[in-house]
């Protein structure tokens, strides 16, 4: 990656340390003593990202490999803006989509599929009338016709993964990133949701996916990070 | 301030699927408030030998100002904790969750505002030039409310024993804050141990008194000028202090 080029994201020298306070730290007998003998009881640190720096230019698709807590879902945070970094900095230039899972694309039951996209989108950053425009297409791709107005309490567990998997896709951003891929866990609709995800992610000027399957990796990524206990063991194309 | 289509937009629909599957849907609320105030009113108005038709406008705008207030104070003493799902994971303003919160508890209190118009219409017939000051109450009282939410949040999310010591302060202010009592019933000394200390009891007056067509007193323009410095004071150090350090929290 040349200096020059124009970056999506910048980490410069990234420490990520969280401190780990365990029920003893709570304990109010123990707090009170250690008050009164002038003990002092520091947090155990763990540090999840060390000493991390990475220039990723615009357009690259970058994959995100490593074993379990090797940093992968930390490195995502920071360069999504959710997690400040201990030390260093990171920047990230445009409009960020982060899908780092949680309940945060989830369904609304007492609501519509039609408020329930409109409701993934808005959470997601796009405005509310970006989603209006877009929702005859995500009733249509989503094959839910008329349940589509009706609530998704009603609907069975492949409609609403349908539902949340074509609103998300909907989305634009500058800087894709996601964690462990978007699943659509439905084989009828399968083939059409792997397309879209395929034009999901080309449609992001640049994209940083973390995932364990190389597969994935290999499909969506022109490049790969290595990560090993926090920091970068090595990079290179997929 | 970030995008009021998330905080206030959100915030309303989960209020409206609250009560989707009910005739009523969000007017449950006002029927709610109707119930309990009608039920306090007659009792402590029977109790106390007080004028029913003066009485129950007081106590009514008291208890709808009162909750409005409670509720964006315990909404906001867990609006961080309860939303750490979607703060570790989205990449949205942090201020979202107090403003949502706010908005929360403002469209319940609009819903209780209907009631307050009634009782005011039916056992009180007019209001005074005073009310000029509602709208500024009003604003006075928002202002707090967000800015609560600001301190509150962060606080609660790093010293998880302040949630509980909130809940139990805010059922024991609804007896320390003039609802179902008058401050004019007493003396001095008796104002400044039950509810001199108390700030609900300064942003309370500052809302009812111009709805009932008094001016609010000289201590209360300044109570509650002092409260709201504090509070915004507090609000904007406290969580721009701790903004980059509340995910590591929850």
């Amino acid at each position: 990656m040349s200096a020059d080029e124009e970056l999506a994201i910048e980490l410069n020298d990234v420490w990520v340390q969280y401190k780990l306070r365990n029920a003893h730290h709570y304990n109010l007998k123990r707090t009170l003593s250690n008050a009164l003998t002038r003990r002092k009881e520091e947090p155990e640190i763990i540090t999840a990202m060390e000493g991390v720096s990475l220039r990723v230019p615009k357009g690259s698709r970058i994959g995100l490999a490593g074993p379990n807590g090797a940093g992968k879902s930390t490195m995502l945070s920071v360069m999504a803006g959710v997690l400040r970094p201990t030390r260093g900095t990171a920047t990230t230039h445009g409009r960020v989509l982060a899908l780092l899972g949680g309940p945060n694309e989830g369904l609304d039951p007492e609501q519509t599929g039609r408020e329930n996209a409109v409701a993934i989108g808005v959470r997601l950053g796009e405005s509310v009338a970006d989603m209006h425009a877009c929702l005859e297409e995500i009733k249509e791709f989503s094959g839910l016709g008329k349940r589509f107005e009706h609530p998704v309490y009603t609907y069975s567990s492949g409609m609403q993964v349908r539902l949340r998997f074509t609103a998300i896709t909907s989305v634009r951003a500058d800087v894709l990133i996601v964690d462990e891929g978007i699943g659509a866990a439905d084989a009828e609709f399968n083939v059409r949701a792997d397309e879209r995800l395929a034009q999901f992610y080309e449609r992001s000027g640049t994209l940083i996916l973390a995932s364990h399957s190389p597969e994935v990796l290999k499909t969506h990524c022109t490049e790969t990070v290595m990560m090993h206990k926090g920091w970068i063991e090595g990079s290179g194309h997929v | 301030m970030s995008r009021p289509q998330v905080w206030w937009g959100l915030s309303w629909q989960a209020i409206r699927s609250q009560y989707r599957r009910t005739y009523l849907g969000p007017w449950w609320i006002t029927v709610q408030q109707v119930i309990f105030v009608a039920g306090l009113s007659l009792l402590f108005g029977v109790l106390m030998h007080q004028d029913l038709k003066t009485f129950i406008p007081y106590v009514t705008i008291g208890f709808i100002g009162f909750n409005w207030m409670t509720s964006m104070l315990s909404g906001g003493a867990t609006s961080i904790v309860l939303n750490s799902p979607s703060i570790k994971t989205s990449t949205g303003p942090l201020s979202t969750y107090a403003l949502g919160n706010f908005a929360g508890a403002t469209i319940q209190f609009a819903h209780n505002a209907v009631v307050i118009v009634f009782v005011v219409v039916v056992f009180q017939g007019y209001v005074d030039w005073t009310i000029v000051v509602l709208p500024l109450a009003l604003l006075v009282l928002a202002v707090n409310g967000i800015a609560v939410g600001m301190w509150l949040g962060p606080v609660v999310a790093r010293y998880r024993d302040v949630g509980p010591i909130v809940t139990s302060l805010v059922s024991v202010l609804f007896f320390f804050t003039p609802i179902f009592w008058k401050t004019t019933d007493l003396s001095n000394a008796q104002i400044a141990a039950l509810a001199g200390w108390n700030p609900f009891a300064y942003l309370l007056e500052f809302f009812r008194s111009p709805i009932l067509g008094t001016w609010p007193r000289e201590i209360v323009w300044v109570g509650v000028g002092l409260i709201t410095l504090v509070n915004v004071l507090a609000g904007i150090v406290h969580f721009g202090r701790t903004r980059d350090r509340l995910a590591y929290w929850l």
